[in-house]
């Protein structure tokens, strides 16, 4: 009796050694199928594919996190600049000098900063969003992509990520628009992120 | 002391809720605004041309290591405490601890039962998940071939939170709706492994009714640190989960008052694995039926009905089901004949 439960035992602790050994063997040394790249050493986070989303707002309700870790943010680089911009102003026909004292904006909160670049009235206007005001609502993107020169759009701000297992954003997304990417931190550029570290500025001209 | 106790308590209580409205409240740093260049001849192309993008940092990645490192030391000074017959009020402690760190600090998701659903899917697609989250897959199970579920009874953040606010008297569940209920985490883990494999989700995160808490105390250490240092947070209160979610979480809470870890019993995925391999661990925490005398108090005291008594036999045989016991130790606690031990074999 003494001597058949200490082998099962033993064959028990041997099972259970293959089991964890083999489990490991194939996580470090396994390559799925139609692998695009290899497993970074370190954890997953979310983030939103800048070509697939289309600003529903889903993000500002849906993200664990209240407010949301999902940001607007103004790709510089892309703006235009306008006068009048239609992630800002509802009536774009408002008029120069009511426009920064009209409360008919997009942004529910005023998240949305103009500031003139140079003293001339009819010249250049800096957008900027205020990350303290913006809950992630998306309006201003959604204004901006459907008029305006496509510069602003919303990220999830890795900072800000709680880093969820499975991302309440991208259980709801109606577009799929959120991935699963290694964590990286994101600039404000419209980027690609990926995998190997950094972002690629996708062309301003080819979109 | 000049209060009695229940007065402290309920201070303590009050001062720690206290402290996390003010918190909430604090104001914090925002990101300073985008500034105008004015010089003469400075045009808006240049600006564009010129402009340096903003980064949004994410979490150091030595975080990782950390969180493994961590729970490798847990597990060890778990391993440790159980080793070393230290009373069931070490490992409530030391409990505590784990819970202030996984759950709080870090936001309970880097929690060992939420990658059964990670561990099934990498089997099909290795290259989706990290080391990191493997190393936190394996430890617990190492750790449960040395000495059984210590992971559950001393690391684990989601049981902390059961065992802190189960009662010290809960009544057991009847014997057969125990039994049924124990088929439930079997069938969540193969659910979970299917799940992961087909891509429907991760159902650990799914049914983890803590979530809510663990992200709301993370939320505001981000934001302490926030205060303490640099780095951006949102002013006012930053909650995390919906109010389902905290339905959800205070119903458990309640119900855990009379069912004593429910989740650790009839939901977790994780503990079924650990279960198995526990079952073979070289030290096992077994009723020495030379010295029991059979009074059978261990069978109430046990917060997950791991010991059952044969009263058809006389005298009564006790046996525990390593399956089961998460070490705990208060079977031993209250045992006048050190009948319950852990020995090795």
């Amino acid at each position: 009796m003494k001597t058949r439960r200490q082998f099962l035992q033993w064959t028990g602790r041997c099972a259970a050694g293959c089991a964890l050994g083999g489990i490991s063997l194939r996580v470090l040394a396994g390559k799925g199928k139609g692998a695009e790249f290899v497993q970074p050493p370190h954890r997953y986070g979310w983030q939103i594919k800048p070509e697939a989303c289309k600003f529903c707002g889903l993000c500002e309700t849906a993200c664990v996190r209240k407010p949301s870790a999902v940001k607007a943010v103004n790709d510089q680089t892309k703006c235009s600049n306008c006068v009048a911009c239609y992630g800002h102003l509802l009536d774009k026909n408002t008029p120069d000098e009511k426009i920064a004292i009209t409360d008919q904006v997009v942004c529910p909160r005023r998240a949305v900063g103009r500031k003139p670049f140079s003293d001339d009235p009819a010249g250049a206007y800096l957008y900027t969003i205020d990350p303290a005001l913006c809950t992630g609502c998306a309006r201003c993107a959604l204004a901006c992509n459907e008029h305006g020169n496509k510069s602003l759009f919303v990220l999830i701000r890795p900072d800000l990520c709680l880093g969820c297992n499975e991302c309440a954003i991208a259980r709801v997304c109606p577009h799929n628009a959120v991935e699963r990417v290694p964590i990286y931190p994101v600039n404000d550029f419209r980027g690609l992120y990926l995998p190997g570290g950094g972002t690629v500025v996708e062309d301003a001209a080819g979109s | 002391m000049i209060f009695p106790a229940p007065v402290v308590g309920w201070l303590r209580v009050f001062i720690l809720a206290v402290g996390c409205i003010v918190l909430s409240f604090a104001p914090v740093r925002g990101e300073e605004p985008l500034g105008c260049r004015k010089a003469e001849g400075y045009l808006i192309q240049n600006y564009r041309e010129q402009y340096v993008p903003k980064d949004f940092p994410c979490p150091s990645r030595w975080w990782e290591y950390a969180d493994v490192a961590a729970l490798a030391l847990l597990l060890g000074t778990g391993t440790w405490l159980l080793l070393s017959r230290r009373p069931s009020r070490w490992v409530g402690v030391h409990l505590a601890c784990a819970l202030l760190y996984f759950g709080i600090f870090r936001g309970g998701c880097i929690c060992p039962v939420g990658t059964t659903a990670n561990v099934s899917l990498a089997l099909v697609h290795p290259e989706l998940i990290g080391r990191a989250t493997l190393a936190l897959f394996l430890l617990p199970l190492l750790a449960a071939l040395l000495c059984g579920r210590i992971f559950c009874g001393a690391v684990c953040p989601l049981g902390a939170v059961q065992q802190i606010t189960a009662a010290r008297s809960a009544e057991p569940l009847p014997e057969r709706l125990h039994r049924k209920l124990l088929g439930i985490p079997v069938l969540v883990l193969a659910l979970t492994a299917l799940m992961s494999v087909w891509k429907l989700g991760f159902l650990p995160c799914l049914l983890d009714p803590y979530k809510p808490f663990f992200f709301a105390g993370h939320a505001l250490v981000q934001k302490a640190i926030a205060l303490a240092g640099s780095g951006f947070s949102e002013p006012g209160i930053v909650l995390a989960g919906s109010l389902t979610a905290w339905a959800v979480f205070a119903g458990v809470v309640i119900l855990g008052r009379w069912i004593p870890r429910p989740f650790c019993r009839y939901i977790c995925p994780f503990g079924v694995l650990l279960g198995l391999v526990s079952r073979v661990a070289f030290y096992r925490r077994r009723i020495d039926p030379d010295a029991c005398a059979a009074c059978a108090r261990c069978e109430t005291t046990c917060p997950v009905q791991a010991i059952s008594v044969d009263r058809t036999r006389k005298p009564a045989l006790l046996s525990l089901s390593s399956y089961q016991c998460v070490q705990c130790g208060r079977c031993s606690d209250g045992c006048k004949f050190q009948a319950s031990t852990v020995a090795p074999g």
